[in-house]
């Protein structure tokens, strides 16, 4: 393994994190000391009770960094330090990062609620909401979708040009394997950003401009990332083959390609964040109506067939809608990922 | 494109929403074979029932006002001159007799409730095409 690769990859991983961790450090506060998050409190409020929750929220940050040191080190020191376990393991904590957040942020919110300032709460009675249909054609990024096909078929025609009788035939097995599990994962992620397109986007009557204005600016820089990923998976098979089949050029060229590719999703990461930060640092949260079900939640689960949110706003934080139907797809797509891998371990 | 609906009102939300596109149309803001947003994503948006605005979306169909295709989604529908719907020249009368009455109860005296009608034809009509 190229130790380029392998410090691109940590590097990248690292820079890529740096704006997360800048924005979620400051996210809490972004809009002045008037605000924890979206809970309107006064602005004394942080001399005091607001100082030990922001701390302490800041403190959770950083578990999931914590947790993935040690998953490197475990890694270098079971052997298995390869550019696949490595990209696993950058995917599964930014997964686990994301979680993380979120658990952190609806503590902070909820510990924050018991010095909300009153006039603040009453829910908006009027919504506002864009009757421009948004589909996933009018958020598809052609380039990247061509790069993607490209880069998937490169490996393929690549894999199928091998000649099993001058190559080690188990290699070629694992690449394919590689290259089957990542179309399998290209179907999932564009699930998610379909679940992007048509997350929820009503505004209050207030100001509907500014805050549909900010939800579309959330859901184009969140389409953004998703692409990112995409193709960086979409180019790891083609990454790989190179590495391990390639001639000392090939592996040259790949590994300068790899570094190019970093460099290029880290800088479009970071302006596309801090594009999207200026537009939300400048609007004003607001509380929308709870829905009839979500008022008599208790825990993090609900059934509610009649509604077709996947996450509902409760008192006390978030319930996913076991009803609502990416429930079942994601548990069909899942299902069907541990078919193809008992399939390909077989 | 903008629509609000008063999740608190009395009247139902699949009419406020049938009566915002109505009045969108009306004002020439959504024109002929204009896409609609899909059932599922106004129904994710407004965080209602799916039935909600497949209500609405009936109650807009049946006035001829949209059409309705599966797969395709809806799209206000192309006009004639005349009226279309379940609501031939005479039902029309119907709902406008009806508010009449009401402002005629209300003891409104008639030159007052033409004003009235005027002003609000005029707002209907505004940006709507000639």
């Amino acid at each position: 393994m190229n130790i380029l690769v392998i410090v691109g990859a940590i590097v990248g991983a690292a820079l890529a994190t740096l704006p997360r961790i800048i924005e979620r450090w400051r996210s809490p506060v972004m809009r002045g000391p008037e605000f924890l998050f979206d809970v309107a409190v006064n602005p004394d409020f942080h001399n005091g009770a607001g100082n030990d929750i922001l701390r302490r929220y800041r403190g959770r940050l950083f578990i999931p960094y914590l947790l993935e040191g040690l998953i490197f080190v475990a890694l270098w020191l079971a052997g298995q330090w390869t550019i696949a376990n490595i990209l696993t393991a950058i995917a599964v904590i930014a997964i686990f990062t994301r979680f993380n957040y979120y658990a952190a942020r609806i503590w902070a919110e909820n510990q924050a609620r018991r010095f909300e300032r009153l006039e603040e709460t009453r829910p908006a009675s009027s919504l506002v909401f864009s009757l421009e249909p948004r589909t996933l054609l009018n958020y598809t990024n052609w380039h990247v979708e061509g790069g993607i096909i490209l880069a998937l078929a490169a490996a393929a025609m690549w894999l199928a040009s091998l000649n099993p009788t001058s190559h080690d035939a188990l290699m070629i097995r694992k690449l394919a394997d590689n290259l089957i599990v990542t179309i399998y994962m290209q179907v999932g992620m564009l699930l998610i950003k379909r679940g992007i397109v048509h997350s929820g986007s009503a505004a209050p009557a207030d100001n509907p401009e500014a805050y549909l204005a900010w939800r579309e600016s959330l859901r184009r820089f969140s389409i953004g990332v998703c692409d990112v990923f995409r193709l960086m998976f979409a180019l790891s098979p083609i990454f790989t083959i190179a590495f391990i089949l390639g001639s000392a050029r090939v592996q040259m060229a790949a590994t300068a390609g790899f570094i190019a590719f970093m460099v290029i999703a880290v800088v479009y990461e970071w302006r596309s964040r801090f594009a999207y930060l200026r537009v939300a640092r400048s609007t004003k949260p607001a509380r929308l109506p709870l829905l009839p079900g979500a008022e008599k939640s208790r825990g993090p689960l609900g059934f509610w067939p009649a509604l077709p949110v996947l996450l509902l706003k409760t008192t006390n934080g978030y319930a996913l809608n076991l009803a609502s139907a990416p429930v079942p797809i994601a548990g069909l797509y899942l299902a069907g990922f541990a078919v193809l891998w008992f399939w390909l371990v077989r | 494109m903008l629509l609000t609906i008063d999740m608190n009102g009395r009247r139902p939300i699949y009419l406020q929403i049938a009566d915002g596109i109505k009045t969108l149309i009306a004002r020439g803001q959504l024109g002929e074979g204009q896409a609609l947003p899909g059932v599922r994503q106004m129904a994710l948006d407004l965080g209602v029932n799916l039935n909600t605005i497949a209500a609405a979306y009936r109650e807009l169909q049946s006035e001829g006002l949209i059409v309705v295709k599966r797969g395709l989604g809806a799209r206000v529908a192309v006009r004639s001159g005349a009226p279309t719907g379940k609501h031939g020249g005479d039902e029309l009368r119907g709902p406008l007799r009806s508010a009449l009455t009401d402002l005629v109860l209300a003891g409104i005296p008639q030159k007052q409730i033409l004003n009235l009608i005027n002003d609000e034809l005029r707002t209907l009509l505004k940006g709507a095409k000639s």
